[in-house]
């Protein structure tokens, strides 16, 4: 599995990011560096079985708190 | 400018398809049990002064998305800042309909597979088509849209035999307050999504307005809705249509036309999956234009790989399992309402203001 996802990375990496650079667009490159590296942090935890918090959980208690009552299950 | 452009007929297949995808196979209304198609009229009613106010802001501002506007409007640096709402909802949203189609796959078609899979797969395939442009999105819901009708149309055909009109009745028994309810929640699942679509219609090439095209695309898809919910509640009974997660699905096993024609139920999988991946499409293109142009990049091209992947990553960990993802489909509405409603009617006013002010006299392009 982890294998895997580097493996895939180097493969994205070499397609996708290194073009930017050769053209030099720093913009461009810096927001998807940034990008892969938050995305290859995330698929490498998953690959480790840990468990990632999920922002639903404080949005739906933030919003059950607002409009003040528990939101049946229908 | 080699400007991406979709015609109007194109744009209007795109809206509807974007408008079933996935809200139909999980049921629409559950809450309102037999009157759920009363339910689907109600919320069209309710949608019809968003849909007014995203058509007006499109006209008002011809040929910019809503990011250019909201720069307009608000002005560069509350703009952008307001403009990451319009980043989150599509990547919030494109990640919960891809979770959908996780958890149909999961439950009911391939339960051996890691879910992961097929949400992987949609995920790429969307990559694909947004990488290829937005021209190519609209050929694709082109070719789709027959598909979906024609799969719609011949099921329906061949569940007449199992129509049970008592289950109709008692209309409203309970009153009008679950009606009105469920009509909110339609009014917030599937039709006023279309908020983003200021941000694709942009590149409609159309002579006529985008009125029509936006209340066209209202009309057939509540056409389709109302037929289908129908169909759900004569077939099935409000118990089971409440009690299933996916209705049409269970409603389309049954069909056994002379031990001949059985197992149908994968012409209904094929437009789900059709629909879900129109409207994860559409949900990563407005994630990529509204990051392209928050941070000045020069083409959006160049970061859809890294947005899909998030959005797919996104999907898996969103949710332990499928009773969470029931559970914050009740709490959405009032999530989206900010979204949907507030920002574009605050949006609009501020416009109006600005237009009478003359402050804004020389973007107006119409």
């Amino acid at each position: 599995m982890i294998v895997l996802v580097i493996f895939a990375y180097a493969l994205i990496i070499y397609l996708d990011l290194i073009p930017l650079y050769r053209e030099k667009r720093w913009r461009d490159f810096g927001l998807n560096m940034a990008l892969t590296l938050f995305t290859l942090g995330i698929a490498l935890l998953i690959s480790f079985d840990v468990t990632i918090p999920s922002p639903a959980y404080p949005i739906k208690n933030f919003i059950t708190s607002i409009i003040g009552k528990q939101v049946s299950y229908e | 400018m080699n400007k991406e452009m979709i015609t109007a007929k194109q744009g209007g297949y795109l809206l509807i398809l974007f408008m079933i995808g996935s809200n139909l196979f999980m049921g629409l209304a559950p809450s309102a049990k037999s009157d759920a198609w009363i339910a689907v009229i109600v919320g069209m009613v309710m949608a019809v002064p968003m849909i007014f106010i995203y058509a007006r802001l499109l006209s008002l501002f011809k040929g910019r998305d809503i990011f250019d506007i909201l720069n307009l409007v608000f002005g560069n640096v509350l703009g952008r800042i307001v403009a990451l709402a319009y980043i989150w909802y599509p990547l919030h949203l494109g990640a919960l309909v891809i979770r959908n189609l996780g958890e149909f796959m999961n439950t009911v078609a391939i339960p051996e597979t890691p879910m992961l899979l097929p949400m992987l797969f949609i995920g790429i395939l969307s990559i694909w088509v947004v990488m290829a442009g937005v021209e190519l999105l609209g050929r694709c819901s082109k070719i789709f849209f027959p598909i979906v009708v024609i799969i719609m149309i011949i099921t329906t055909l061949l569940v007449i035999p199992y129509l049970n009109f008592d289950h109709l009745k008692p209309v409203m028994y309970e009153g009008i307050m679950p009606v009105l309810k469920s009509g909110f929640e339609i009014f917030s699942f599937p039709l006023a999504e279309t908020v983003l679509f200021i941000a694709v219609f942009s590149a409609l090439k159309t002579d006529k307005s985008t009125y029509r095209v936006y209340f066209s695309g209202l009309l057939i898809f509540g056409a389709i809705g109302v037929l289908l919910t129908l169909r759900n509640i004569l077939v099935l009974g409000d118990d089971i249509v409440g009690g299933v997660y996916f209705p049409l699905y269970a409603e389309v096993s049954r069909i056994s036309i002379g031990e001949f024609i059985q197992r149908i139920e994968v012409s209904v999988a094929t437009t789900f999956v059709i629909t879900a991946f129109i409207k994860v499409s559409v949900c990563l293109y407005v994630t990529c234009i509204g990051l392209s142009k928050c941070f000045g990049l020069k083409s959006y091209r160049s970061i859809v790989v890294q947005t899909g992947l998030l959005m797919v990553l996104f999907a898996y960990i969103i949710y332990e399992n499928i009773m969470d993802m029931i559970f914050f489909a009740s709490v959405y509405p009032y999530y989206a309402l900010p979204f949907q409603v507030i920002l574009p009617v605050l949006t609009l006013v501020i416009a109006e203001i600005r237009l009478r002010a003359g402050q804004l006299q020389a973007v107006k392009r119409s």
